[in-house]
């Protein structure tokens, strides 16, 4: 059944993750990405592997199911990882060397961190946003994140009101495409033979009527919305309100150590965070 | 003392598309008017159910009365406020749009949000009431359409007649005076469409809202305390149901088909029975038949 797609896989649960509030999760997403792209040597990925690896049993989320969203990364990984590896030229001599190919010691080490850098950004803000906050959820955090901009005249709300609705009508327009296409298989339509342009067409027959009812919804709604006293230009107020709790200010918190502790290893003297000295650490000890 | 007239229609006209893009469609003839000098008065508390078939002018009716088309011609007076005056402002609208609710025919094209509860809430929030008011409401509105329980679901998991239940919901949320439901039971099941009815009859008992039912359905429209029917844009009957239904030949050349009860009583009759034709439910019909055999609980 097609209907049981889900956007941004949601996995709902009452982890202390799942708990914070959407604002918090937005804001400590956004810090983690800093985080993860400000981090330029071993310790400082080190640390932000184990606090990824850390924060998966702590929302909840089984270890299967992040691996599951790691795999389609594998191949551009595994790509690039090796264009990393034999393109990058070192100051010291290669490591191995054969025919046209070398590789340095700064190649390696540029494809793990690349790798590690990719894997733990993936899995960090999917555990903080997708995987822990519903898309409803996210909406109304992400509105609420945005309001100052109503002072610049940008139209949040309504933004946030498009994305309500859309999340409303998945599920119904998936249903829906899903009934169109049994009538259309039903005078014969066939939706799964033939080559990418035969099929491609196929779905002429069931675009078209999907987008004529879309448009015939789109026009009922918006007339009970407004019977319903909705104004686009008018405050309203919200029944859900969103409220910080302790435990907002403790992520937060923890993030921003994590956050002060990776800019601190970037720009601490060459001596203590010198990254050749931790390639050595990690390579030569191999 | 006399009940509020909640509306009052006075040859009312309307026309689809009689200025809209008129250059574009100026070679084709004028379309025949939806409604043609219609009109109707409608007091506080009454039960009416619009009947007519498919393009009599019903649903016309109703889009004029919520204001969300406006009369080509004649005055529409809702609270004795004539909504057709220049000086009915875009405010005095939404006013307006308070007191008269409206449930349409699909429930999945009225639900706005992905939680009931926040669907219920949405019409409040519209009138920036404040938090604790609007949790009142949506708690109060649930109970009476009897869907506390399915206050945290996704509105797209229940049936057909659960979301017409919400809408309802949504609608009564808003406190209003009157509801308009134009076909809010054609794409329901007969169990949902029973819930629905029943619900109609709850509001207006025991509520006092003024409920106007536009329906095809006879049974339904049998329930009410007044029904009018409609045809080619004009009210061609307006009456108590057992009046209106006794007419069975002008009701067939309406394209109408009165109850199947009273139908059966009125072959009868032609036939040279002595029944009693005041029957409009099953129940009742076959009461009637039992007295003329003799036969009738007494």
């Amino acid at each position: 059944m097609i209907s049981d797609i889900t956007l941004g896989q949601f996995f709902p649960g009452f982890s202390t993750v799942h708990r914070l509030d959407p604002r918090t999760k937005i804001l400590l997403a956004t810090a983690f990405i800093v985080c993860v792209f400000l981090a330029n040597n071993a310790v400082s990925f080190l640390l932000l592997t184990l606090f990824t690896l850390w924060l998966i049993p702590t929302a909840h989320i089984s270890f299967s199911v992040i691996a599951k969203s790691i795999k389609p990364l594998i191949v551009i990984l595994i790509f690039t990882s090796i264009l990393n590896i034999f393109m990058t030229k070192g100051a010291s001599d290669p490591l191995v060397s054969f025919w046209v190919l070398e590789i340095y010691t700064e190649g390696l080490v540029r494809a793990l961190f690349m790798s590690v850098r990719v894997i733990i950004l993936i899995i960090g803000t999917s555990l903080f946003l997708t995987y822990t906050t519903s898309p409803i959820s996210l909406t109304d955090g992400l509105e609420s994140l945005l309001h100052p901009l109503t002072y610049l005249h940008v139209p949040v709300h309504i933004f946030s009101m498009m994305m309500s609705i859309a999340l409303r009508f998945i599920p119904t327009l998936v249903e829906e495409t899903e009934k169109i296409m049994n009538a259309q298989k039903s005078r014969g339509a066939d939706f799964s033979s033939g080559g990418l342009i035969r099929r491609a067409k196929a779905l002429i027959p069931l675009i078209v009527p999907l987008f004529a009812s879309a448009f015939k919804r789109a026009e009922e709604l918006a007339t009970a919305m407004e019977c319903r006293c909705y104004r686009v230009d008018k405050k309203r107020t919200k029944l859900v309100k969103l409220t910080f709790h302790a435990r907002d200010v403790l992520w937060m918190l923890l993030l921003v150590l994590l956050l002060g502790v990776v800019i601190a290893l970037r720009i601490l003297p060459n001596h203590v965070s010198s990254d050749a000295l931790w390639y050595r650490i990690l390579f030569y000890s191999i | 003392m006399d009940k509020q007239t909640i509306l009052d229609m006075q040859h009312v006209s309307f026309v689809y598309d009689s200025d809209r893009e008129s250059s574009s469609y100026s070679s084709e003839p004028t379309e025949p008017p939806a409604l043609s000098d219609v009109s109707l008065t409608v007091k506080e508390g009454e039960y009416v159910a619009v009947l007519g078939h498919n393009g009599s002018g019903k649903s016309t009716l109703a889009k004029l009365i919520n204001m969300i088309l406006t009369p080509t011609e004649g005055v529409i007076r809702l609270f004795g406020r004539d909504v057709t005056t220049d000086d009915f402002t875009e405010e005095d609208m939404y006013d307006m749009r308070e007191r008269v609710g409206m449930v349409f025919q699909n429930p999945d094209n009225q639900l706005v949000a992905t939680v009931v509860e926040e669907d219920v809430a949405f019409g409040p929030e519209n009138l920036a009431l404040p938090r604790e008011e609007i949790r009142r409401r949506v708690h109060t509105a649930l109970a009476v359409v009897g869907m506390t329980e399915y206050a945290h679901h996704a509105p797209h998991k229940l049936s057909g007649g659960q979301k017409q239940r919400v809408a309802i919901a949504g609608v009564l949320a808003m406190k209003p005076k009157v509801i308009i439901f134009d076909e809010s039971t054609a794409m329901l099941d007969p169990l949902g469409r029973r819930q629905i009815v029943d619900l109609m009859d709850k509001l207006n008992h025991e509520d006092g809202i003024t409920i106007l039912h536009i329906t095809h359905y006879m049974q339904e429209a049998a329930r009410a305390d007044r029904v009018i029917v409609m045809d080619d844009g004009h009210i061609v009957l307006d009456g108590a149901p057992r009046e209106v239904f006794s007419q069975v030949e002008r009701l067939r050349d309406l394209g109408l088909e009165a109850p199947q009860g009273t139908e059966l009583i009125h072959r009868l009759r032609a036939d040279g029975w002595d029944i009693a034709d005041d029957g409009l439910t099953v129940d009742a019909c076959a009461e009637a038949i039992l007295q003329s055999l003799g036969l009738g609980k007494e």
